[in-house]
């Protein structure tokens, strides 16, 4: 007699490591993509900093940092291939609506900020190269628009894996800055801590440009986008695993450049922007314009994902029509959003004294106050048997997460106090 | 003049005191979820039992169906609930008053038991508007207060629901009145009427129990715009959705889907039902679909389809999907060229009972079913019924090959302004016929490169 099969063996028939890995290129993505966003305007000056002013004494926070980063990220890539939602339509269901609406708005104010942030990360690296921003800044703008608008996902996906690879331009400035190899590596992997309150804030600063809330919500939503099923999971998460590594990858070479070139020239820098030119005359011009290039292009990348990536997530949390599919009276909030974004994000930067920095300052705090909650509802949603039904917390991956809330709660509250009462002038 | 006062002109002033009076008035009718989330519970002895969480529903399939349980939160760190059944409330109201003891009243921490809930299966959930024919989130809930009953009457997806449920509905409303006070936020509230509400969630009661009246409702929706709805919500409740559908309702959602979300539902469903699809597919779109399925799974469809469908099917795959044979349907009618035109009438009508779509065009052949001419209803109709039919054809009708390209097939019939064309063998054996309808997709597909998605969305 014939036993009728269900659809499903028919499907995942195939074994063998060259099946397997067929497999794993059709379901990465989303996490390579997210961490490389993490890589962007802020982040870049962040690790240049840490570099400059501490040589390689704050290499060995990139592991820990990695490790931050595979639990939480593990978790929304779980979250949405066992429910097929989005981290914002789990929250208004789960936690309703007056949650959803405050966080949601904090959340807006943040992204904004970053949108920001890397607006002025176009601006400021293409001035390197003589470009002015009041020509750069509305064209890049106008790209970002054009690209998302005008293109489909599929295509715009394979442009930003294009843009992945740009990041190994910081790997070799790296290798250009011609480091003493010894020295960073016994750094990588031994903690070196102090109390000062100059090497805290850095320190801070590099935690929290790494775990941005956006990304949670954008890598939870890719996910389910690109539709990968529970019996791919494991794919998915190693998708995650080796794109945590490989953005902190980029991240160490960018501190180990600046270690071996500015701090020992003992040259002080404000911004990325500041870290290529200063290496302009240490490590040479090759090296110099490598830095400056991936200044560019992370900025870019990241302009064109935060917009588009938080109108998605405030669209689905509140319920409003989305998707580029519908015309613009069908979907009002969803393009009011995203050109709201876009435009208020590109034009503080051409307005001429605008305190961009007071601005950067209110986001970051927003940022640190959102983080441990997004963070903990995340934590309460994968607990839950009915939604994640086999695919709940382990106990150890609990008890890290409860740590990591723990420790981030406790340098974002760190962070808060010192923005407030700036303790380092 | 003191503020208040000043306070009193302006409202008189903007005419809100008696608009404001009107919707006093209305509440005694019409209520909202949220003015009850949080309204203090008394007992028969007016003491403080709680505060009202939740409502649930015995028989939601109905078009107003009764409140019949309130579920009682108690304590806030810890949190306690109970469910006590409508029958044993005194008055609504605030505060609500229960007929019973407090003492009598059983808490367990679970805030949910098998019944309906409006919060977990309603409020803040994806439900589908089968009148609208949208996907919505819902943002409040609309109930029908008669005399000391609650019934549920609508579902609010509005900004006013939002606001509500924010607890500025006072604060933002007072300005409307006084700058919009016709404004659509004030007068024309987005409600839905629950009968034509299908809730989603899966795993709750919600699904089975309002089936038989969702089904009705989602039939009504046409297909192409049922499959485009589907593509909105996520992938468990997208098939749960649409298993709830006949089987010829899901060949036609199946038709109008593009490949990879065909494929995407397929793997969620059982072989039998996979079966029963594609044995309502058309012939060419069935062969479109499997050609593009697993070979072991194709091939138990075909063992498991009727004998003479399978036979069709296969046969249909065998030909290249980029040629004449493998676009072409095998469902057209063939007239002998011995009969007359009354004779091929009769046949017509027979054979139209077994075949599902009739063409209006009808190839005639020899004993041999080799092809003589091609012919059409309208002109066997309209031709003297005892002339034998090779007077009413086209004696040396346009054709193409089984192995023609799709290019060919196109530009033959563009050339020759023919509406359908026959397929044949080099033998001139008829195997089938192309429609326009065949091959348009096809055409749009080389032309763009693509298959123009019904939607694009990206999260």
């Amino acid at each position: 007699m014939r036993t009728i099969k269900s659809v499903q063996d028919y499907f995942f028939k195939r074994t063998g490591f060259l099946a397997s890995l067929m497999t794993f290129f059709a379901v990465i993505g989303p996490g390579i993509i997210t961490s490389n966003v993490d890589n962007d305007a802020g982040g870049i000056s962040t690790y240049s900093i840490a570099g400059a002013h501490f040589g390689y004494r704050l290499l060995w926070s990139i592991i820990p940092i990695i490790i931050i980063l595979i639990i939480t990220q593990e978790m929304n890539a779980r979250m949405g291939v066992v429910t097929g939602k989005g981290l914002s339509d789990l929250i208004r269901e789960k936690f309703g609506l007056k949650i959803t609406f405050y966080l949601l708005l904090a959340l807006f104010f943040t992204n904004l900020g970053n949108v920001m942030a890397n607006f002025s990360g176009v601006a400021a690296s293409l001035e390197i190269f003589g470009v002015s921003k009041y020509f750069s800044v509305p064209l890049a703008a106008f790209f970002i628009w054009w690209l998302i608008v005008k293109g489909n996902y599929k295509s715009v996906e394979k442009v930003f894996f294009v843009a992945v690879l740009f990041y190994s331009s910081y790997i070799l400035s790296g290798f250009l800055a011609k480091p003493n190899w010894n020295d960073t590596l016994l750094a990588t992997i031994k903690p070196n801590f102090d109390f000062q309150p100059n090497f805290l804030i850095i320190l801070v600063g590099l935690v929290g440009t790494s775990v941005a809330p956006w990304q949670f919500f954008y890598l939870q939503a890719s996910t389910v986008e690109k539709g990968i099923k529970v019996e791919e999971y494991k794919y998915a998460r190693l998708d995650v695993i080796l794109a945590s590594i490989s953005c902190m990858i980029v991240a160490y070479f960018i501190i180990v450049a600046c270690a071996a070139t500015l701090f020992k020239a003992g040259i002080r820098i404000e911004n990325a922007k500041d870290a290529a030119l200063a290496l302009k005359p240490l490590a040479g011009k090759y090296c110099s314009a490598l830095f400056a290039f991936g200044l560019l292009n992370a900025s870019l990348f990241a302009a064109s994902i935060i917009p588009l990536s938080t109108t998605y997530t405030i669209c689905e949390g509140m319920g409003f029509e989305s998707g580029l599919d519908r015309r613009f009276r069908d979907a009002p909030q969803f393009y009011g959003l995203y050109t709201a974004l876009i435009v208020i994000g590109a034009g503080v930067v051409l307005i001429p004294r605008f305190p961009l920095l007071t601005v950067m300052v209110v986001s970051q705090v927003i940022n640190g106050i959102l983080l441990p909650f997004i963070l903990i509802f995340m934590l309460s949603l994968t607990n839950r048997k009915d939604l994640m039904e086999n695919y709940t917390n382990s106990k150890i991956v609990k008890l890290i997460a409860w740590l990591i809330v723990f420790v981030l709660t406790l340098l974002n509250l760190f962070m808060l106090v010192t923005l407030i009462f700036p303790l380092a002038k | 003049m003191s503020i208040a006062s000043f306070f009193i002109d302006i409202l008189n002033h903007f005419n809100i005191i008696p608009t404001h009076c009107k919707t006093m008035a209305k509440v005694q009718v019409f209520a909202y979820l949220s003015d009850f989330i949080g309204v203090p519970v008394v007992d028969i002895d007016n003491r403080l039992v709680g505060k009202i969480f939740d409502f649930t529903i015995t028989k939601p399939e109905e078009s107003y169906p009764l409140l019949s349980g309130v579920t009682i939160k108690e304590g806030a760190i810890k949190p306690r609930y109970a469910q006590i059944p409508t029958d044993k409330v005194a008055t609504i109201g605030d505060p609500f008053r229960l007929k019973i003891k407090g003492s009598e009243i059983v808490f367990t921490p679970n805030p949910f038991n098998s019944e309906f809930s409006l919060r977990r299966d309603i409020l803040d959930q994806q439900v589908v508007d089968t009148f609208n024919q949208k996907v919505i989130r819902v943002n409040d809930i609309h109930l029908l207060r008669v005399d000391n009953e609650l019934r549920l009457a609508h579902v609010d997806i509005g900004w006013r629901g939002i606001v509500r449920r924010l607890g500025w509905e006072k604060f933002i409303d007072f300005w409307f009145k006084i700058f919009a006070p016709n404004s659509n936020y004030l007068t024309k509230e987005p409600l839905v009427s629950w009968k034509f509400i299908h809730p989603l969630s899966v795993g709750s009661r919600a699904m089975p129990l309002r089936a038989s009246l969702a089904r009705e409702q989602l039939l009504s929706i046409p297909p192409p715009d049922l499959g485009e709805m589907m593509l909105d919500l996520d992938l468990k409740v997208r098939v749960a959705l649409f298993r709830l559908l006949d089987a010829k309702t899901k060949a036609k959602i199946f038709e109008s889907l593009d490949m990879s979300n065909r494929v995407s539902i397929l793997e969620e469903l059982e072989t039998k039902e996979v079966v029963e699809i594609i044995e309502n597919m058309s012939p060419d779109e069935a062969t479109d679909l499997l050609e593009h399925l697993p070979k072991g799974l194709v091939n138990d469809v075909l063992a498991l389809m009727e004998g003479s469908r399978a036979k069709k099917l296969s046969t249909l795959l065998g030909y290249s999907s980029d040629s004449a044979g493998g676009i072409m349907t095998t469902e057209y009618i063939a007239l002998s060229d011995k009969f007359t035109v009354a004779q091929a009438l009769t046949q017509i009508k027979e054979k139209a009972k077994d075949v599902e779509f009739v063409p209006q065009y009808l190839c005639v052949v020899d004993d041999n079913n080799k092809l003589v001419g091609t012919t059409t209803l309208l002109r066997l109709i309209a031709a003297p019924p005892n002339i034998p039919i090779t007077q009413a054809m086209v004696a040396k009708p346009v054709f193409v090959y089984l192995d023609a390209s799709l290019r060919e097939v196109a530009y033959m019939m563009d050339k020759y302004q023919c509406a359908t064309i026959p397929v044949l063998d080099r033998n001139h054996t008829v195997h089938g016929i192309i429609t326009e309808d065949d091959i348009l997709g096809r055409v749009i597909n080389i032309a763009w490169h693509r298959k123009i998605r019904p939607k694009q969305k990206f999260k």
